[in-house]
């Protein structure tokens, strides 16, 4: 491998093919930001042919086939010249929820843990399976015992402020990382993504984070060194696109023109969508 | 193909105990060999897949999965105990809850569990999910003879120190059978929890008290549990009044009381309620502080019984 990795941790439908389609636009075709392709510096983009065309056309892209195991290198430049090339992974999420329900981590991920110098953690709050239970909602009668008998819950079933937790608990196991002392390696970037369905959300990042999944909240606080990990809001195309209905405006104006992040402790909207992985790269 | 291995530490949903990759390149492995029909503990797996990376399997561990924490120190136990029925896979159900909403208990942050799995079977009929409505969990089977044990790593927010906390969940009628006969080969689990436990909180069912015809039972129970612990176990004890909403006619508690300050005149006495859910944190923040030294435990002065001068030479040195 000639350049850092980014392993990327996502779920099916939490935005990372969508987030991977407008980065690489970013980086291609809008020069503003921290991080800049350099001219011919990807070396196959039909691996992300799909939502790139789908993005041009102002249309959603598909659900990434689950067979999908691929990775993208791309040569980055950062502001001050800094030169960086990344594998950027691209796969189905239900490849990495698997991991927790089965028990198994296979050799592509294994491989891709070795190697990651940064890890960018995908949540899309809106679909997020929490369950309200007896303490935050009380039945208002005294509630009876159970006559079933104690069943085990599987992965799947797990709330997602404990599947979570789960899951970086089983990355870093495959990484090796003592959990002793706090860590500074892996840095670790937590997307929340699709920000834009939160319907004027005014919460930070960090607060929306420490509100819906308090649990995963302390866990990454005891984890990680303050400065190690990070929390952006992110809406990669700033609006709800359709798979077989056009947005004019979006095909119009170009991808490129569309999506946001919000940087961590900040409530406005920053269009430079190359930001978390700047920061994950150190650049 | 099916392979077996008969090292006691080998289960075939987490890793090799001896750290193999390939379960096939162990010496404890017999390949296809069938099982000799001995009573050493044989696992089967797969030989067709490869072995799980993770070696926890999520659920409750049993004590032969303890070793896999030894690595960082030794864990903090806390025991729960208490006759059947008073609340203590209840009251471990609210301190998932209360992580799951809070992520702290006072002072200590979630670091970890490596029995999320345990902890979600835990609370899964809590939860408002479809009918019937949320319900404590059910009875904890007494099959079986080691405790199941819940995990948690926790961070003290003041030094930065990380803690293993294992919190013990047992039937209540294995508690029963130990205060009758401590040295029963039935007493096996309870009798672990004992003598493994720093910090001990036992129970008393506040409901069954109050229901005259539980109240015989459960008296007895309670207090032949109160006198049992307090000849054999050392560690901070906390007396904890469960489903303390309930009334209890006073002549019951007096006699509870009494008991208590008998056999555990070191003990804490604390009362938890669902309907205060901050008297459960309270309840376990103690014990977790107990269980980590981090609370200074009452020292109960020695009574003076003789007064025969050799016995005097074990006053302290330097006093008149």
């Amino acid at each position: 491998m000639d350049g850092p990795d980014v392993l990327v941790l996502g779920g099916s439908g939490a935005g990372k093919t969508h987030y991977a389609g407008q980065l690489l636009g970013r980086m291609r075709h809008d020069r503003s930001g921290r991080l800049r392709v350099r001219p011919g510096g990807v070396d196959d983009l039909s691996k992300l042919e799909e939502v790139l065309a789908c993005l041009e056309e102002g249309r959603a892209a598909g659900h990434t086939p689950a067979e999908t195991w691929t990775g993208i290198r791309c040569e980055l430049e950062a502001d001050d010249g800094t030169a960086v090339v990344v594998e950027w992974p691209e796969y189905a999420g239900e490849r990495l929820l698997a991991i927790v329900d089965r028990r198994m981590m296979p050799d592509e991920w294994r491989e891709s843990v070795h190697g990651a110098s940064g890890w960018l953690l995908f949540i899309r709050p809106s679909t997020l399976k929490l369950f309200e239970d007896l303490l935050g909602r009380p039945t208002g009668v005294e509630p009876r015992h159970s006559e079933s008998a104690t069943a085990i819950v599987d992965g799947v079933g797990w709330d997602d402020r404990a599947r979570y937790v789960e899951l970086l608990q089983m990355f870093l196991f495959a990484a090796r990382r003592s959990t002793n002392e706090l860590i500074e390696a892996p840095r670790l970037a937590v997307v929340l993504s699709c920000w834009d369905e939160l319907n004027g959300e005014t919460s930070t990042p960090e607060e929306l984070l420490a509100n819906r999944l308090p649990l995963l909240d302390a866990f990454i606080r005891s984890t990680w060194k303050d400065e190690s990990w990070s929390v952006w809001g992110l809406s990669s195309l700033g609006r709800a696109l359709q798979n077989d209905e056009p947005d004019e405006e979006f095909r119009t104006h170009g991808p490129e023109k569309f999506g946001y992040v919000l940087r961590p402790g900040e409530t406005k909207q920053d269009p430079d969508l190359t930001s978390p992985v700047a920061w994950l790269l150190g650049v | 193909m099916k392979g077996k291995c008969a090292h006691h530490s080998c289960f075939p949903d987490t890793t090799c105990a001896l750290g193999h990759t390939n379960r096939a390149e162990c010496e404890h492995s017999g390949g296809e060999k069938q099982s000799s029909g001995d009573d050493q503990p044989t696992t089967v797996w797969d030989a067709s897949e490869s072995t799980s990376d993770i070696p926890w399997n999520g659920y409750v561990m049993g004590t032969s999965d303890l070793a896999i924490l030894g690595g960082r120190g030794r864990p903090a136990v806390v025991g729960l105990i208490g006759p059947p029925d008073s609340g203590k896979t209840s009251l471990l159900a609210y301190l998932y809850m209360w992580l799951l909403k809070h992520g702290t208990v006072s002072g200590w942050s979630f670091a970890g569990s490596w029995t999320l799995g345990g902890w979600e079977s835990v609370v899964q009929y809590s939860r408002w999910t479809s009918e019937p409505p949320p319900s404590f969990p059910p009875h904890t089977s007494s099959a079986g003879r080691h405790p199941g044990i819940l995990h948690l790593s926790l961070r003290e927010q003041s030094t930065g120190r990380l803690r293993d906390v294992l919190l013990t969940d047992a039937p209540g009628e294995w508690f029963c059978q130990w205060a009758r006969v401590p040295g029963s080969s039935a007493s096996d689990g309870a009798r672990w929890v004992i003598e493994n436990a720093d910090s001990l909180l036992l129970l008393v069912d506040t409901g069954a008290l109050s229901n005259s015809g539980k109240l015989p039972a459960t008296r007895r129970a309670t207090r032949d549990l109160m006198e049992r612990v307090g000849a054999r176990s050392l560690c901070p004890t906390a007396v904890v009044w469960t489903k303390d909403d309930i009334a209890v006619p006073g002549t019951v508690v007096r006699t509870i009381e009494t008991a208590s300050s008998e056999f555990l005149p070191s003990s804490r006495t604390m009362r938890t309620t669902i309907e205060t859910p901050d008297t459960i944190e309270a309840c376990f923040a103690w014990a977790i502080d107990a269980a980590t030294n981090r609370s200074p435990v009452k020292v109960v002065a020695e009574p003076r019984l003789s007064d025969d001068p050799f016995l005097a030479l074990r006053r302290p040195y330097g006093r008149p």
